[in-house]
């Protein structure tokens, strides 16, 4: 008959019980740093994603800021670079495509970021966050 | 291993929430650069026309509306009994196709509302022309819109976002 504790569990009897627990508390930390891994590139992934959303939509704020410059009567006035209305856009290009007056589209791509720094992604083929405004150009 | 099961549950949807929300984003600033873009375009297109004083004037006497959102239309269809009204309900609809076409190039947006209307702070006496006024709202598919059951019987507003993405924007003459 064996006894029993508090709550109906059953104590640990001698040696043999307390290794069979001591087994199984290694082998779920064994699982668990096996599965660490995928853990890591699941958040990897998201973070990446959000990254990659966030360029998105400083894309499409910075093609809406040059689209209204270049529509605008402005005197001559050159429209602004890029790196002028947005200093975090590295590496990125603007194109103004005035070939359909009074239609200007601009076209603003962003290389993609890395939430590992370093990694290239944009040389791995990665798609770039691209954002494209079209406006109409109005009279001087 | 139940513990992380349950870790890497939390992390995917936690992802996934983050992800949705970073696309409610995105059309956002998309929708605002199509309301932009087409209260813009109607603006530049008034300032061309010959016919703007005549919606200006018809706009100040109370005889054109040049108004349509989701719920009515009172843009007259009827063309009026003056030429000065005719031109004016031309000139509506040559304005609201010019600002649909701006809002379409730009991520297909769809203009639900639209109105152009005198400014109030130059209303004369004498009923003279003064510069116009133009409001827009779009409207954008939101990131869930391909997934109707989603957005189906979806009536709070903060979560109407997910299915349709609405902006506004306003533009007006100079002078």
């Amino acid at each position: 008959m064996s006894r029993r504790g508090a709550g109906g569990r059953p104590r640990q009897q001698g040696v043999r019980g307390h290794l069979v627990r001591r087994d199984e508390r290694g082998a779920e930390t064994l699982e668990f740093v096996a599965l660490l891994p995928v853990l890591v590139m699941v958040l990897l992934i998201a973070w990446q994603g959000l990254i990659l959303l966030r360029e998105q939509s400083e894309a499409e704020d910075d093609a809406r800021l040059l689209a209204r410059q270049a529509v605008l009567c402005r005197g001559g006035q050159a429209v602004d670079t890029l790196a002028a209305i947005d200093t975090g856009a590295t590496g990125g290009t603007a194109s103004i495509d005035s070939s359909r007056a009074p239609i200007v589209a601009v076209k603003v791509t962003l290389p993609p970021q890395s939430v590992l720094g370093p990694v290239d992604l944009a040389s791995m083929g990665f798609p770039h966050p691209v954002a494209t405004v079209t406006m109409r150009r109005e009279p001087c | 291993m139940l513990v992380a099961v349950v870790i890497a549950a939390l992390i995917v949807f936690a992802g996934l929430a983050l992800a949705v929300r970073g696309a409610v984003v995105v059309a956002q600033s998309r929708a605002e650069a199509a309301a932009d873009a087409a209260a813009h375009a109607a603006v530049s297109y008034l300032a061309t026309d010959a016919r703007r004083e005549a919606l200006s004037v018809e706009g100040q006497l109370g005889q054109a509306d040049c108004l349509i959102d989701s719920t009515h239309t009172t843009q007259h269809d009827d063309p009026g009994n003056t030429d000065t009204a005719r031109s004016a309900n031309n000139l509506c609809h040559d304005v609201l196709g010019v600002a649909t076409a701006a809002s379409d190039a730009n991520g297909h947006a769809a203009i639900v509302a639209f109105d152009v209307s005198p400014d109030t702070r130059d209303y004369t006496s004498a009923g003279g022309a003064g510069r116009l006024v133009v409001l827009v709202s779009v409207q954008l598919a939101g990131p869930l819109a391909p997934y109707a059951s989603f957005c189906h019987g979806i009536s709070d507003s903060a979560n109407q976002g997910l299915c349709t993405t609405v902006a506004w924007s306003a533009a007006q003459e100079s002078g």
